[in-house]
Order: structure tokens, then sequence, then C-alpha cells
């Protein structure tokens, strides 16, 4: 049996396939640069024919271009970022306001996205004296609903800017996407591990426009030595990718690295929520498909074993299917339902894997 | 020159190739840049390897918070490889809103210039003190006013009047610039 008969059966056995499936071209406006429409426009003018994804903010899909998107003046500007459908949405769950987050919910009317009326002295304390609490920090900032060229008014009321740890963050789509919905405000830590894939990340926060971000080349398992606390994680965590996004992946991987990656996958989960505050959001995502790497690691953080409370939250997002409860014959915690699991030939996007978890 | 006066080609703070010089004066190669388009230098720039950046107060608040050494912070105004200064999209767009020493090309150069190529004045729709009759044909030059010599650095902007890069103009006749490539945006992608 060879590698890729091993993994298709496994496929099989989780009710998933694998036929090669086409992933289009996906851009996400930056509306740190450009107003979404004005660059809608400006690519029509030139022939590019684009669909836009309804559940994402300012995401569109490629249908037709006379020359690639990654070679056009708009994009050396930073006016969009060329990023697949299925590794946008984990951005976006973690900033989009679920009901079980309804609790973050800024109770000071007055307060600002700019941050004006936080003190200086540490970016907590609040104008009248009194040290900001979990009801204070707002750290939920609704897509669409905060980027300044977005065509969506901002809502009445307003959030605090939130501390975010972007954990594995090259080459970048991920952490601008975070600055984007974020206008710029609140502070994104971004952690990288490889020094060969610094400087791509650079370029890309650099063209992009972002304002708040913080780069570090380090390993996030190391993250509780920065010695700072954060409302919200996006752990992307490296993994053993998925067919769609390599010829030949299937006898490139075995599930020994699956497993290797596993577990490395479990000591990052493990450090992201050492630092994250209590009643903060993580989201914890893969473009695998191996089940070890994705349900299994929130079982096991489920069932207390990296020595964190914590509960599921929905993703309130509905592309994707909802995540395994059972796997080769083993039943997981029900919760497990709350994820979302990206097959390529259901979605049309590369293989993609997202949890939301709150610290309790 | 960067204090002000006129940087030509014989200036001692051109290299050979056209570049910027950037290891002298005390002044480095973001302030250079910044002080020869006329732009406002930010109080708080920091230099991390051969970035040069311009954090927010909360940025550097944080910062200061957690004793290693970022290789980023908050917003990058451009890094310098081998002599030469690489400003960002950003700084450049802010550059042109101070500056006289800009050109504005045609499509077919401005995609060119992208691509790492030099502009040939046929391609340069417009300068400061000089212009093309709407017709596309003659030249008209008010000497009193051009703001580009040979020798200078120019912006070179597309038809939409954005900043896609630097060049030095080599050569200027009736007003027509033709300009070598020193920076431009695509060259991270090259």
């Amino acid at each position: 049996m060879t590698h890729k008969d091993i993994f298709i059966k496994r496929y099989a056995q989780l009710g998933g396939s694998c036929p090669l499936a086409s992933i289009p071209d996906v851009i996400r406006v930056n509306t740190l640069r450009i107003n979404e429409q004005e660059l809608v426009k400006r690519l029509s003018k030139k022939g590019v024919v684009l669909r836009k994804i309804k559940e994402l903010s300012c995401a569109y899909r490629v249908v037709k271009s006379p020359f690639s998107v990654g070679a056009a003046t708009e994009h050396l500007l930073g006016y969009y970022y060329v990023q697949n459908e299925a590794a946008q949405y984990p951005v976006e769950v973690l900033m989009r306001q679920t009901q079980d987050g309804e609790r973050w919910r800024a109770e000071d009317e007055g307060q600002t996205v700019d941050g004006g009326r936080l003190t200086q002295d540490d970016g907590r304390k609040m104008v009248d004296g009194r040290r900001q609490t979990a009801e204070d920090t707002c750290v939920l900032l609704q897509p669409n609903q905060n980027a300044k060229h977005c065509d969506t008014v901002l809502p009445t009321t307003h959030y605090l800017p939130p501390t975010v740890l972007d954990m594995c963050a090259s080459p970048g789509g991920k952490t601008t996407q975070l600055a984007d919905l974020m206008n710029n405000k609140g502070i994104i830590i971004a952690l990288e591990k490889k020094k060969e894939r610094i400087e791509r990340l650079k370029t890309n926060l650099e063209r992009q426009g972002v304002h708040n971000a913080i780069l570090y080349h380090t390993d996030a398992s190391n993250v509780k030595k920065l010695g700072i606390t954060f409302d919200k994680v996006l752990l992307d965590a490296p993994c053993s990718g998925n067919y769609t996004q390599e010829d030949g992946w299937f006898e490139k991987r075995t599930l020994s690295q699956v497993n290797k990656n596993a577990a490395e996958q479990k000591i990052l989960l493990s450090a992201a929520l050492s630092v994250l505050k209590k009643g903060g959001t993580l989201v914890y995502s893969t473009c695998s498909l191996e089940p070890e790497e994705n349900e299994l690691v929130i079982d096991w953080l489920l069932k207390q074993s990296a020595g964190h409370r914590v509960s599921i939250l929905d993703t309130d997002i509905s592309a994707g299917e909802a995540g395994l409860t059972t796997v080769f014959g083993k039943t997981l915690h029900k919760d497990l339902k709350k994820c979302r699991r990206f097959w390529p030939s259901k979605t049309g996007t590369e293989g993609f894997f997202i949890a939301k978890v709150m610290k309790v | 020159m960067v204090d002000g006066g006129r940087w030509t080609v014989d200036d001692s703070m051109q290299m050979a190739d056209g570049s910027m010089r950037t290891a002298s004066a005390n002044k480095n190669p973001a302030e250079e840049f910044m002080q020869y388009f006329g732009v406002s230098l930010p109080s708080d720039m920091k230099r991390l390897g051969t970035s040069y950046y311009s954090p927010s107060k909360d940025v550097l608040q944080l910062q200061q918070r957690i004793a290693q050494e970022p290789v980023f912070l908050g917003s990058r105004l451009g890094k310098e490889i081998k002599g030469v200064f690489m400003p960002s999209v950003e700084l450049l767009q802010e550059a042109t809103q101070t500056t006289d020493k800009k050109i504005v090309v045609n499509e077919k150069a401005a995609w060119l210039f992208v691509c790492g190529r030099d502009i040939f004045a046929e391609n340069v729709l417009s300068a400061v003190g000089s212009r093309q009759s709407a017709d596309g044909g003659r030249w008209t030059v008010d000497d009193r006013r051009i703001a580009i010599k040979q020798g200078d650095y120019v912006l070179i902007l597309n038809e939409q009047e954005e900043c896609l890069g630097y060049g030095l103009v080599k050569t200027l006749r009736d007003g027509k610039p033709s300009v070598k490539n020193v920076y431009d945006v695509g060259m991270d992608l090259r």
C-alpha cells in the first residue's frame, strides 16, 4: 500500500475524499490601503472578473484574469493580498463576535477605538482611574465595521483595541489581515521561528501598511518569556499541509510525520493558553486534513491535558463542515462539532481546520 | 545636497551607480531620503538592523515591556540594501505630496519600471514645470518653474499619480527626463 493509498483510505473513513480540486485564486482587499469598491473597479477595467465571497469581509474569488493576480501594480502597492479562501477564516473567526463573546462587549459607550481614553501607562487603565475589567476590555472588533475604507459604518458601541498574539506569523497573510480588521489599532505581537521566513514577513507587513505589529524572531513555544498576556491568540500551527498545496504531497508525507507535528502542536497550544487572558479567545487552525493535527489536538485540550480550563466556542461561519466527533472508531468530545473542517473536494478551497477556544 | 540645496551627479553623496550613498554626514539613509523629498522627519525613528521604523506611542510602550529585541516595530519607513534606500510604499506616497521632483509616466512605462526597467523620455507624460501638450505632441517648458535637473532624484508616478519608486535623471532635454531606476516597488518580489 502506498502512502497515497493510506491517506485516501483514511479520508474515506472520515467522510472525506480527495479528487484533485481546482482551487481558484482569492484576493483579500486591504482596506488599510484602498476602498474595496475602488479596487474592484480598477481590476475590472483590466479585465479581471471577481466574485465576492459573502461570508468574508473583503474577499473575492478571481473568476477570470488576463494576468497573474500576483503580478499587478495594485498588488505591488499593497492594495490586496492573494490568500486562499479557507486561510482567511481563522482571523475572521478570531475577530468576530459570537454569542459566547457577548460579555466582552464594552459597557462604556464613550470609549473610542483610537484608544484616546486609555491612559498611557499600561494601556489597560480607564480614564476614570479604575482598572480595566474583562467587561471593559473590548477585544472584539467587528469585521467590516472598523476598517476605515469598508462600506459599512462604525457601530454605535465602540471597542477598546486588543492585544493580539500571532504565534506563527510568516508569511504574514493572517497578520496583515488582523491589522486590517483591527484598522491598525491595538497591538499585534507576531512571532516567527524560522529566520529565512522573516524577511518576507517584514516585506508583507510593510507593503500592506501595517502599523501596529511588533515582530519577534523566536520560537512560539517560548512565548511566556515575553512576559505579557493577550486578549486574543491566533495559533495557525505548523502542520503537514494538504494535497492541494503541492504536487506529490502524498509521497512526501508519512503518518509518523503527522504524529510528530501533532506533538509540536500540543506544545504550542499549551504555550498559547499560558499567555491568554482569562476570558480571552484563541483560534487554533491548520491546513492539514489529518485528525491527529486537528480534532485530536482539541480533544486533548478539552480533557484538560494541557492544564488549562477551556470551552469551545461556535465559529459562527457556515463554510466547511462540523468538526469530527468520531475518529477511527474513537469518540471525541461532543463540542468538537463546533469546529470547522474544510474538505477541498467539498469546499473548493484548500484543506483547513479551525477551532475557537475561550479560556475560562 | 540633503542640506536643502541641489543634489547633482557631481555630489559626493551619490554612488557611481547612481544610488544614494548612505553612510555619511551622520544621517541615515531614511533621513536623507525624507529630507531630499521634503518629508518631515518623525521624532521617534528607530533603526533595527537595516530597517527604519516610526513606531506609535502604543507600540513603543508595549515593546519596552519586553526584554527581547524585536525585528519589526510598528511602521517601517524603509530599509537599506547594498547602499540603496528602499522606502516603503507609504513613504513614497507621502513624498509625492511634499516634492516637485516627480514625473508622471504612461501605463506601459509604469509597468516596465516596476519590473526594474529605466524610464525613457518619450514615456514621460508630465513633470513639474514641463508638460506635454494635450494632444500628446509638443512639450512646453517653463525654465522658471522647472523643478528637475540632470542628476536629480525623482519619484516615478503612474497615471493615477501613485508613486512606484524613484530614479536618477540621466538626461533632460526640453523638459523631458530619462530616468535610471534606483528603486521600484516590484524589487522585493523579483
